[in-house]
């Protein structure tokens, strides 16, 4: 029983993920103690469309590692400069920042909570194929599955990095992965599930690590 | 067979439908109660009055989601009166509450008083729009009167919101919904009030009057 069950927890994470990671540097960053990175997502028709699950992988592979980065919290910088974030007129390319900078107050306040380069996200994880079936039932027996489910999703996310001083871009990653889960179901069900978001995430921030490290190698 | 998309999407109705009718009949009670953040811009230099409404005051929306038959009781009254206290605090020179809208102000210590109405709160749920997302429209108005009462202008504006829907913290969801349309509402009139002809206007006969104000101190 112990071995179905080791089985089981294996099989869950072993579903296969294709990644393809793009990566396009403009400049150079400098990264210092004193200035930090804000990671946004993009949000469109007053929403959010980035999952929070995805904010939080990336977020956290930034701010942990050997050599973390110092990470603004996305809803204090937010609040911080609010309304000039809100999804209504939020800047949509580096060359609308001079004028956002321009803005009374605006700049003092980047200045004051010391963010220099802002991280925007964009993209989402999504189903796009999938089919079979499983009929399940519970009688005083005891109870079970029966059949196959699959399905297909592709993660498909995209971070560009903005420089809040030289009101340019740094540069931009873009991370797509696909995958296919099974579930097939003999008594017991077995998730093999194809964790694309996660691939999609650790890929995305490794390379934006690069690009905010300054790092050569790109 | 259906398409992957058409499949996932009744899934999900199904899901939500059980989860629905798990609440059939039962009103689902939210008072909304965050508070929108300090704006960063430039006061006008006008002094202005504000005055609301008691409908305004204890606003609440008591009824169905568009498209489905989930009902809501939702206290947004209080939160208005906040938000709209912050934006015209940031907004202008000076703000004083006006319990009276036909008392008779002295022009010379206020510019315009001001009142907000809510006309219209409409809420959908993953149900109604087919998607993962509640979504809440806030329709305002604003009316501009002269300090004697008189009313000059009405503008209309509204706020839209959307949250990705949470699996059992449906009003979760609708509260954050429900919180980005008034924030997207707070951007509109942050955007808009000041370039509006009237509010130009009278910033023209301010300045106006302060040039004159200045030459006769001077001479």
């Amino acid at each position: 029983m112990r071995g179905l069950a080791a089985l089981i927890l294996v099989s869950a994470f072993t579903a296969c993920t294709t990644a393809r990671i793009d990566v396009a540097r403009h400049s150079k960053a400098s990264i210092d103690a004193d200035l930090g990175v804000v990671v946004l997502a993009r949000q469109h028709d007053g929403g959010q469309d980035t999952e929070e699950s995805f904010m939080d992988c990336v977020t956290g592979a930034l701010s942990d590692g050997e050599t973390p980065i110092s990470l603004y919290p996305e809803q204090d910088f937010v609040d911080a400069l609010f309304p000039w974030f809100e999804p209504r007129i939020a800047p949509t390319t580096p060359e609308a920042l001079p004028a956002l900078l321009n803005r009374p107050g605006v700049g003092e306040k980047i200045m004051d909570i010391g963010v220099r380069y802002l991280v925007w996200v964009d993209g989402n994880s999504e189903r796009v194929d999938g089919g079979g079936g499983m009929s399940c039932a519970v009688g005083p027996g005891g109870g079970g599955c029966l059949g196959f489910v699959w399905w297909d999703t592709a993660s498909d996310y995209e971070a560009v990095i903005w420089d809040l001083q030289g009101g340019e871009s740094l540069g931009a990653v873009s991370a797509d992965a696909t995958g296919m889960s099974y579930v097939p179901a003999l008594i017991v069900p077995l998730p093999l599930i194809a964790r694309t978001q996660a691939a999609a995430c650790r890929g995305l921030a490794e390379q934006l690590r690069g690009l905010l490290d300054g790092d050569d190698a790109l | 067979m259906h398409s992957p998309d058409r499949q996932g999407y009744g899934y999900r109705l199904l899901v939500f439908g059980a989860v629905a009718s798990l609440g059939l009949g039962c009103t689902t009670t939210l008072h909304i109660d965050a508070a929108v953040p300090r704006p960063v811009v430039e006061a006008l230099p006008l002094d202005v009055g504000v005055h609301y409404q008691d409908s305004f005051r204890d606003y609440e929306f008591d009824g169905e989601a568009a498209d489905d038959e989930s009902r809501w009781d939702i206290e947004l009254g209080p939160a208005q009166v906040r938000l709209f206290d912050q934006l015209f605090e940031t907004q202008f020179r000076s703000v004083t509450r006006v319990d009276d809208l036909h008392a008779i102000l002295d022009p010379a210590r206020m510019d315009m008083v001001l009142e907000p109405a809510i006309e219209e709160y409409s809420l959908r749920t993953p149900w109604g729009t087919g998607t993962d997302f509640y979504e809440v429209t806030i329709r305002y108005s604003l009316s501009y009167y002269s300090p004697g009462g008189e009313l000059i202008a009405r503008w209309p504006f509204e706020g839209h919101g959307r949250t990705r829907s949470s699996f059992f913290s449906n009003d979760e969801s609708v509260e954050k919904a429900t919180i980005a349309a008034m924030r997207d509402a707070a951007t509109v009139l942050i955007l808009e009030l000041r370039d509006k002809p009237e509010v130009k206007g009278l910033l023209q006969v301010k300045r106006t009057r302060d040039g004159k104000l200045h030459k006769d101190v001077d001479s």
